[in-house]
C-alpha cells in the first residue's frame, strides 16, 4: 500500500501523464500557524465527466487498465479525512483535473512526508515534453522549479544528462527538507 | 546553488559529443501505476538516476508509465536497447536497478534471474 505521502504525489502525477497532460503544477504547502499541509495536483489533461470520478470515487475502478486496481484516490481521501483534512476532486472533460488534498500536520496519523526531494526529482525528469511547475512552502524552505524554465537554460541538453541529474539533486535537495 | 549555474553545465556539456533529446541507445520504462509506486517503483527509478549520473551515462533514457495490470509482479521495468529485444524486468528493487545498468546497460547481458518477459 502506498504510505508515504511523496508516493501519494507520485501517484496523482502519473494519473495527469495518463490522462495526457501538457501542463502539471503541483503545490506541497505548510501553513505553520494554522497547522496545515495541502498538496494540490491541476493538470490540463482529457480530465472526467460525472459518472467517471465517481467511479474514480468509489475506488476499484481505473481506466488506465483492465487489471489495475484503482485505489490511489480514495485510499488519499480517506487519509486526508482522518487527519482532520479533507479531500476535493475537481474534473471537467477536455479541461483537466484538478485534486486538492489537506491534512492537519500534527495529526498523529499524518503519513510521512517520505522522500519528497527524490519524488521532486523523479517528476522533473520524466516530465519530457510537458510542463511540469513544483512549488514548495513548508517550514521556512522554499523550492519554485518548472520544466520550462529548465529547458530555456539547457537548450537541447537533456534534462537527464548526468550532470543535470546531479545539480538538479543537489539543488532540491538544498531547498527541501 | 543557482538556476544559472545550469548555462555552464550547458557549454561545458555542448563541447562533448553527447546524447540529444530523443536520441538515445537505451531506453528504460519503469512502471509508476499505483501499485508499482506501492511496490517501490520509486526508489528504483532513484536507483536508475543515481547510476546515470555517477556512471556518467549519457545514451540512456528513464520514461515512467502507468500500470499495466502486471500487479504482482511489480515494480516492472523494461530495457529497449536499439536493435535488440525488448526485455522485462519484475520484482524490482534500488539494488536490482543498480545491477541491471551494470550488467545489462553497460555491459550490455540481461540480468536473466530478473526477467519476466522477452519480447519481440
Amino acid at each position: 500500500m502506498i504510505e508515504a505521502l511523496d508516493m501519494h504525489l507520485l501517484d496523482l502525477v502519473q494519473n495527469a501523464y495518463s490522462a495526457d497532460s501538457t501542463r502539471i503544477e503541483i503545490s506541497i504547502l505548510c501553513d505553520e500557524a494554522a497547522d496545515r499541509l495541502t498538496m494540490i495536483v491541476e493538470d490540463d489533461g482529457r480530465g472526467m465527466d460525472d459518472e467517471t470520478l465517481q467511479a474514480v470515487e468509489r475506488g476499484f475502478f481505473s481506466s488506465k487498465c483492465k487489471a489495475c486496481v484503482g485505489l490511489g484516490i480514495p485510499l488519499l481521501r480517506q487519509t486526508a479525512e482522518q487527519c482532520d483534512g479533507h479531500f476535493e476532486i475537481e474534473s471537467r472533460p477536455k479541461e483537466g483535473t484538478q485534486v486538492v488534498a489537506e491534512f492537519r500536520r500534527s495529526h498523529v496519523d499524518l503519513p510521512p512526508l517520505g522522500d519528497l526531494a527524490a519524488t521532486f526529482l523523479n517528476i522533473l525528469v520524466t516530465a519530457e515534453d510537458r510542463r511540469v511547475s513544483i512549488t514548495y512552502r513548508c517550514d521556512e524552505r522554499v523550492l519554485e522549479i518548472d520544466t520550462e524554465t529548465l529547458s530555456d537554460l539547457l537548450g537541447d541538453l537533456p534534462l537527464q544528462h548526468p550532470e543535470v541529474i546531479r545539480f538538479l539533486r543537489g539543488y532540491i535537495n538544498e531547498r527541501v527538507r | 546553488m543557482k538556476l544559472e549555474e545550469l548555462r555552464q553545465i550547458r557549454e561545458r556539456a555542448s563541447k562533448e559529443l553527447t546524447l540529444r533529446k530523443g536520441d538515445a541507445r537505451v531506453r528504460v520504462v519503469i512502471g509508476m501505476g499505483t501499485s508499482g509506486i506501492a511496490a517501490g517503483a520509486r526508489d528504483v527509478m532513484a536507483a536508475f538516476l543515481d547510476e546515470i549520473s555517477t556512471r556518467n551515462l549519457t545514451d540512456v533514457v528513464l520514461t515512467q508509465t502507468g500500470g499495466r495490470g502486471l500487479a504482482s509482479s511489480e515494480p516492472v521495468v523494461e530495457v529497449h536497447v536499439e536493435g535488440e529485444h525488448t526485455v522485462v524486468y519484475g520484482r524490482m528493487t534500488a539494488d536490482r536497478a543498480r545491477q541491471v545498468v551494470v550488467e545489462h546497460l553497460v555491459n550490455g547481458n540481461a540480468v536473466s534471474d530478473l526477467v519476466i518477459e522477452v519480447r519481440e
